[in-house]
């Protein structure tokens, strides 16, 4: 076991430089951001002298060595825009990323676990095709349609403009949360509730539970059962899906001003904040990662099988 | 007995959702400006986050500025009608053509008690001034040497030459104070003599705004003020109709049918002080020939594009670099008239025509500027029916930048709106002197009017040289005139307050009817 969780971590701390390299030399190569930064009608000195005070004269291989040799020790240099520690401008906005994340993943999960629930349900008292028992998959489809930034806008239509109910943008008390947090909840749910609902049906099409149907044991005990069952394809999605919550993340928070990493990362890039921008990716790209080592481990844990034959390498 | 404890687990969570769920729909229902009026509080949507709370060190007057002026004051400021009128400073002369004279307000204290006197103004010029603090501000004070205290209240300002636009650029420099930023970082601690006080703020996030009760000028009518960042253009016209918003500016053209029917909202439209030109490159390439640059000027239909493009709220430049509300700004010159006939003759004379058509690049930074990819368009249509083709390269804001500053490598034509915060023709003209890195134009006889009028100290002749100016690059043409940039502002109904052209948003302008 200790020997599987060591190499997933050695392979999390390869993806996290990967990822960051690549970021890093992109970004590098797209400008000069002293340029943006020195003031409308600066001469080609200050601006030269602006770039050198930044370190950007320096050759790009160099800048490449100190920026990972800073981050190794959790440093970023300070935000270009913010004038102040990138890690902290980082830091001050994950509350609110944090929130909205977790509040859409509970939310896509009881979303998907009501769908695939209801389905099994039905299959066990043997109604699998009605009407009723198909339209909250027809939701799920829709959803998986259309995109999650048209979504949000026509629920701020609908929500906030029309009814008035909810506030459109900003992150202004408890109210201000749900539009964003369902938008992101849509981008997570359907591929949950498809997979947790194929397994589902997948399981209670086995002959356990015809055996603990004809035994007596209560219906709702049967789909407990059959619902753990189908818990390890549902985990796997749920760890890819994390992924995509923080990429929605991104979209979900510029459409909705959620004052969160993934507005900030945007705003970042417009203003060509270096620091800012890799200090925001790290953590993005940290995150993602640690979510699918989570995932991996958690794997291990329900399904002992995975654990034999990777440790056993 | 796994599959016991997972399902207690999931009962769990279901629990903790249905919680959640009962605990938001309690807080449903949004604040509107009727309840808002009541308790004299304004919500303000901002398009870009306040970056930093030392006014010294941002140029951004529709964000940081407008924010900090509040909380701030400056020896003079900018009124709305653009005149300059008194801050902490009650009067000021010139006593010689090299030094003014401030007096300053006796009652004015910051938030914390402290009087601002003269030492306070010496010690923030000297701030200002120190080229090792690298703050932005500074390059608008090109000619100030120091500031020198006369007594207590009165402080002088000496410069290095005369300066005309020194008032302009008063009204930008805002006064910390020297006790209250020993040991703090002024990018995120603030404490001014201004008439409000800040209760919230995060890097790039929403900023609150209480009025002092002990402000020693005339106290403002909005007693709660909250700046909320709404980056996208949807958001604050969404926020707008929702009522959730009282004001915002910098809204999109194309918005304007949707805000002007709503009977809830009052609509305001203006030129900004930003100009909207193509700027041509005049060093190298078909744009050396003044009859090309001439050709393409007679080419554009600048009012069919300000009609099509951007719902009539501007009308075309009379051949003029900036706008208006500058001073020194001239009137006499005329717009290059629609003419495409005379745009062929003139490209005939330089030598082009159906056999050897002219081919140009024509550069603009995507998602910059407002309505920008769709000028370019529209110009680049205009062109091909005199027989020019205009290759559009739309390209990154940042790449854009350091090919046209760093790379001194800008394309034959590069759309780009500029604009001078203090509002001052010597600073705007300053971008196209021939020894400048925006200019791309190497005329001696711009530069040598500019350069006069910069140090002349009367009026008349100041204006008169700026004047020579004005007619020197309308008939050179180092650019495509076209116009201002629409400045389109909208606010609740019942909020008395007058939009700028010149980007500023001071809730201390504010007033709800039948409040005051």
């Amino acid at each position: 076991m200790l020997r599987f969780v060591l190499r997933r971590l050695g392979l999390t701390l390869v993806a996290v430089w990967g990822a960051l390299s690549a970021v890093f030399l992109v970004l590098h190569s797209s400008g000069n951001p002293a340029v943006m930064m020195a003031p409308v009608g600066a001469s080609e000195e200050q601006i030269a002298a602006l770039s050198r005070a930044l370190g950007y004269d320096r050759p790009l291989a160099e800048q490449y060595v100190t920026f990972f040799g800073d981050a190794l020790r959790g440093q970023f240099p300070d935000s270009h825009v913010f004038q102040q520690p990138a890690l902290t401008v980082v830091a001050d906005r994950l509350p609110a990323t944090i929130t909205l994340a977790v509040t859409a993943l509970v939310l896509a999960c009881v979303a998907a676990g009501a769908v695939g629930l209801w389905s099994g349900a039905g299959m066990l008292r043997g109604r699998g095709s009605g009407a009723a028992r198909q339209w909250p998959m027809g939701l799920v489809f829709l959803a998986q349609s259309v995109p999650g930034f048209f979504i949000g806008v026509l629920l701020v239509w609908i929500f906030g403009v029309r009814l008035q109910w909810l506030p459109t943008s900003g992150a202004s008390g408890a109210g201000a949360l749900i539009l964003p947090a369902i938008t992101l909840a849509c981008g997570v749910a359907p591929a949950l509730a498809r997979v947790f609902r194929s397994s589902l049906t997948g399981e209670l099409a086995r002959p356990y539970t015809r055996t603990g149907l004809a035994l007596g044991m209560r219906r709702g005990r049967v789909l407990r059962h059959a619902a753990y069952g189908s818990m390890l394809p549902t985990v796997t999605v749920l760890g890819l899906e994390a992924g995509a919550l923080l990429g929605g993340a991104v979209i979900v928070e510029n459409v909705f001003s959620w004052p969160g990493v993934g507005q900030l990362v945007i705003t970042a890039l417009e203003n060509e904040d270096y620091p800012l921008v890799l200090a925001d990716l790290t953590f993005l790209i940290t995150a993602f990662v640690v979510v699918n080592l989570v995932v991996d481990l958690l794997y291990g844990v329900l399904d002992p099988r995975v654990r034999h034959s990777n440790g056993g390498h | 007995m796994r599959s016991l404890s997972l399902s207690r687990r999931g009962f769990l969570g279901l629990g903790a959702g249905v919680a959640l769920a009962a605990t938001l729909s309690g807080c449903l229902g949004t604040e509107n400006a009727a309840s808002r009026s009541a308790g004299s509080s304004v919500v303000i949507g901002l398009s870009s986050g306040v970056a930093t709370l030392d006014p010294m060190n941002t140029t951004s007057v529709g964000s940081d500025l407008s924010v900090l002026s509040s909380v701030y004051s400056s020896l003079v400021t900018r009124r709305p009608d653009l005149t300059i009128g008194p801050d902490a400073a009650t009067s000021w002369e010139r006593v010689t053509s090299e030094r003014w004279r401030f007096r300053l307000d006796e009652e004015a204290t910051f938030a914390d008690g402290t009087p601002l006197d003269a030492d306070v103004v010496v010690w923030n010029v000297e701030r200002l001034l120190d080229p090792d603090n690298g703050l932005r501000m500074t390059s608008n004070f090109p000619s100030l040497l120091r500031a020198e205290k006369i007594d207590a209240h009165t402080v002088d300002l000496v410069t290095d030459g005369p300066d005309a636009d020194l008032l302009g650029a008063l009204s930008f420099l805002y006064l910390l104070s020297p006790g209250y930023v020993e040991g703090r970082n002024p990018a995120t601690a603030a404490m001014g003599s201004g008439p409000y006080e800040i209760t919230s703020y995060s890097a790039g996030g929403n900023v609150e705004l209480r009025a002092r009760d002990d402000y020693w000028g005339e106290k403002p009518d909005i007693g709660h003020v909250t700046f909320r960042i709404t980056p996208s253009d949807s958001a604050g016209v969404a926020g707008l109709l929702s009522g959730e918003l009282d004001a915002v500016t910098g809204l999109d053209p194309q918005d304007l049918e949707r805000l002007r029917t709503d009977r809830k909202l009052n609509v305001q439209q203006q030129d900004t002080s930003r100009m909207a030109f193509i700027k041509l490159n005049t060093l190298e390439g078909p744009m050396k020939d003044v009859r090309v640059r001439r050709a393409v000027n007679h080419a554009v239909d600048k009012k069919s594009i300000t009609t099509s493009l951007l719902g009539d709220t501007v009308d075309p430049s009379p051949g003029q670099l900036m706008t208006s509300d500058y001073t020194g700004y001239s009137d006499d010159t005329t717009a290059y008239a629609y003419d495409p006939q005379k745009a062929k003759e003139l490209l005939a004379e330089a030598g082009y025509g159906p056999g050897n058509p002219l081919q140009l690049e024509l550069t603009v930074p995507s998602g910059q500027y407002v309505a920008g990819e769709l000028i370019v368009q529209a110009v680049a249509q205009q062109l091909s029916e005199v027989g020019v083709r205009a290759r559009i390269n739309s390209i990154p804001f940042t790449v854009y930048m350091q090919k046209y500053l760093t790379d001194q490598d800008m394309s034959d034509m590069q759309y780009i709106t500029q604009a001078w915060p203090t509002l001052a023709a010597g600073g705007l003209y300053g971008l196209f002197l021939s020894d400048s890195p925006y200019a791309y134009w190497k005329d001696a006889e711009f530069t040598d009017a500019v350069t006069r009028a910069r140090s002349e100290e009367d009026e008349v002749e100041r204006d008169r040289l700026y004047a020579t100016a004005a007619e020197r690059a309308r008939d050179q043409a180092p650019v495509l005139f076209l116009f201002p940039q629409p400045g389109i502002a909208a606010s609740s109904r019942d909020l008395t307050w007058q939009a700028r052209p010149d980007d500023w948003v001071r809730p201390a302008d504010m007033s709800w009817k039948g409040n005051a």
